[in-house]
């Protein structure tokens, strides 16, 4: 019983840190109508660059996640206002094909410019876990799993309450409309990838603290992404969060039940795309 | 002249195939194969955009022809000229089920699942030693004892299969219903047409010739492992193969195949293990300034010509 207890909280915990790069993700789909193959680019990107900082300068990753925006965040506005934004108007299969482009062009460069070595940023509390009634936790999982959530939460409550968050919504609904009412459609356009990709870029930093970053971990994160859009609703928030979380728990079932279960991340995620499609197409939270 | 201008792309692709193995040494015959392998993979992407759909995840077919293909051989010792089709039947009909699944939905869920799938097979033969042999990979004998020119043209033959597929649905009343799905999916099923037969037919004969492909490749370097035939540069590299030549042309995915793998060829030893940045900057330029790849701009080019030249007789007439 203590056994199932922890095993759900090891998986609850994970999800957290995937909530954090899924919602990035559904919230480019929901606003942009583009599926962004390059935004585990980005979760690389500051997994590499909250590395650095802490390698270099000491700079503790949780504290230097400001910095980590700062560095990723403006090659998500270059990205969009460079690339993306001529295909705004595209087929989805240049839209696709470009992102897809730009992630293998990140990829690569990362292997030629930080090697295909596995890195990770070792804390001091790495390896200290606390005991709450029948479970452990590490407390490095224990906070990203809270700056997870938490930062999932308020992106929900800026979408929702907010001014902000209605033109964004406004812009999701039906773009033309929202142009004829005054709305820059580009400048939230390039917002809302900016925005996508410094939560992939905290989710990155996360990463470097808790498992290991290299050049194809965005590869490794966005196969789990889209199970988890697909899982959710594609442009779906809350469906991201909740999908994140339940992917984290069977990873977490299957790795300590099945022999060798941690080897079957990427079967997972297909079988819960697969399973998503057969029996609830729109995913949990979907709206279409 | 007409019908010999529709196959000029075709007989000078035989020709070409068929007369350079007599001026070719070893080296410049593997050349050869490589951008034979690499045309026809391009091809039979390109089949699947016909109908607009968007597939990430082609090394799925590719590595389940290469393993179908190699595990018949070493554990039952099917001879490769019968193992290589049944390694394209057992990835046409994975396409199947794979379609049959994600077709009711929008094109993107074809693109995601894919993807996943290609992934999710990729750990499956890691995780299954049993079946498989796991990562240690399955070992081969080469085709024809390793005498080159016989496994050029083997390759040969299935790239012009492929090419000779393309252009037979060019000229059959397929090539209609396939773009009418890919320009409007709902004007096309106002007319009658059968979305979801038309999209498994493209489906399963882009995986089928996909899988050909994969089912030669373990003969070719006698040795297969899982990254190696299920890996994403399998996928990316068909894609760009097809989209820098020219999607939706029948010579398109030979050409680009043809010019990128000589490219890569000079660039492969600069680059090592990044050699695939090549292939992204391509596929980021391609769609920024040049869609139509390079048969469709010389084919924009030559319209432009003829246009300019009917106007000149025009006037001059009047």
């Amino acid at each position: 019983m203590n056994n199932l207890s922890q095993i759900l909280v090891n998986g609850l915990l994970i999800g957290g840190v995937y909530a954090l790069s899924a919602i990035g993700l559904t919230l480019v789909f929901g606003v942009m109508r583009v599926i962004n193959f390059a935004h585990g680019e980005f979760l690389m990107l500051g997994g590499y660059a909250s590395y650095y900082l802490f390698t270099l300068w000491g700079i503790d990753p949780i504290l230097s996640i400001p910095l980590t925006i700062l560095l990723v965040g403006p090659i998500g506005w270059l990205v969009q206002k460079y690339l993306v934004a001529r295909v705004m108007h595209s087929n989805h299969l240049n839209q696709i094909l470009l992102t897809l482009g730009i992630s293998i062009i990140l990829q690569n460069a990362a292997l030629l410019l930080f090697t295909g070595d596995h890195v990770s940023a070792p804390v001091s509390y790495g390896s200290s876990s606390v005991t709450l009634g029948p479970v452990t936790v590490g407390v490095a999982r224990l906070i990203a799993f809270g700056l997870g959530i938490g930062l999932s939460a308020l992106l929900y409550m800026i979408l929702t309450k907010t001014e902000v968050g209605r033109v964004l919504r406004a812009v999701a609904q039906n773009d033309v409309s929202a142009r004829l009412m005054g709305i820059n459609v580009e400048q939230i356009y390039l917002l809302t990838y900016v925005v996508s990709a410094s939560l992939a870029a905290v989710s990155g930093a996360l990463t470097s603290v808790i498992m290991y970053v290299h050049p194809l971990v965005g590869f490794q994160f966005i196969v789990k992404d889209f199970a988890i859009v697909v899982l959710g609703g594609l442009g779906s928030v809350p469906g991201a969060v909740l999908g994140a979380l339940l992917l984290g728990v069977v990873e977490s079932f299957v790795g300590t039940v099945v022999p060798n279960g941690g080897g079957w991340a990427e079967g997972i995620s297909f079988v819960a795309i697969i399973v998503t499609l057969l029996i609830r197409p729109k995913g949990l939270f979907g709206v279409e | 002249m007409a019908l010999l201008r529709r196959y000029a792309g075709l007989i000078i692709f035989a020709v070409v195939m068929l007369l350079f193995p007599f001026f070719a040494d070893d080296y410049s015959l593997h050349i050869g194969v490589t951008i034979l392998m690499a045309a026809a993979l391009g091809a039979s992407w390109n089949l699947l955009t016909l109908t607009g759909q968007l597939s990430l995840g082609h090394a799925a077919f590719y590595g389940l022809g290469a393993y179908t293909a190699a595990l018949l051989t070493s554990k039952l010792g099917t001879p490769p000229l019968l193992a290589i089709p049944i390694g394209g039947l057992v990835a046409a009909a994975s396409s199947l089920v794979i379609g049959s699944i994600t077709l009711r939905m929008r094109g993107i869920y074809l693109a995601i699942t894919t993807l996943a799938f290609a992934e999710a097979l990729r750990v499956a033969t890691i995780n299954l030693p049993s079946i498989t042999n796991g990562a240690v990979g399955v070992t081969v004998n080469a085709l024809f004892d390793g005498e080159k020119a016989g496994a050029y043209f083997v390759m040969a033959a299935i790239a012009f299969l492929i090419a000779l597929g393309t252009q037979w649905i060019f000229q059959s009343p397929l090539h209609f219903a396939f773009t009418a799905i890919r320009e409007n999916q709902e004007a096309a099923a106002m007319l009658g047409i059968d979305l979801t037969r038309y999209k498994l037919l493209a489906f399963g004969l882009s995986a089928f010739g996909t899988g050909l492909v994969g089912g030669f490749y373990p003969y070719y370097v006698t040795y297969i492992v899982p990254d190696n035939v299920f890996g994403m540069h399998i996928s990316v590299t068909a894609q760009v193969y097809a989209l820098f030549g020219g999607l939706y042309t029948v010579m398109g995915p030979v050409v680009g195949a043809g010019v990128l793998e000589v490219m890569n060829e000079f660039l492969r030893q600069h680059l090592e293990q990044a050699s695939l940045l090549v292939y992204g900057v391509v596929l980021v330029a391609t769609i920024v300034f040049f869609p139509g790849g390079i048969v469709g701009s010389l084919k924009q080019l030559w319209r432009r010509r003829e246009a300019k030249r009917a106007h000149v007789k025009t006037t001059e007439s009047l």
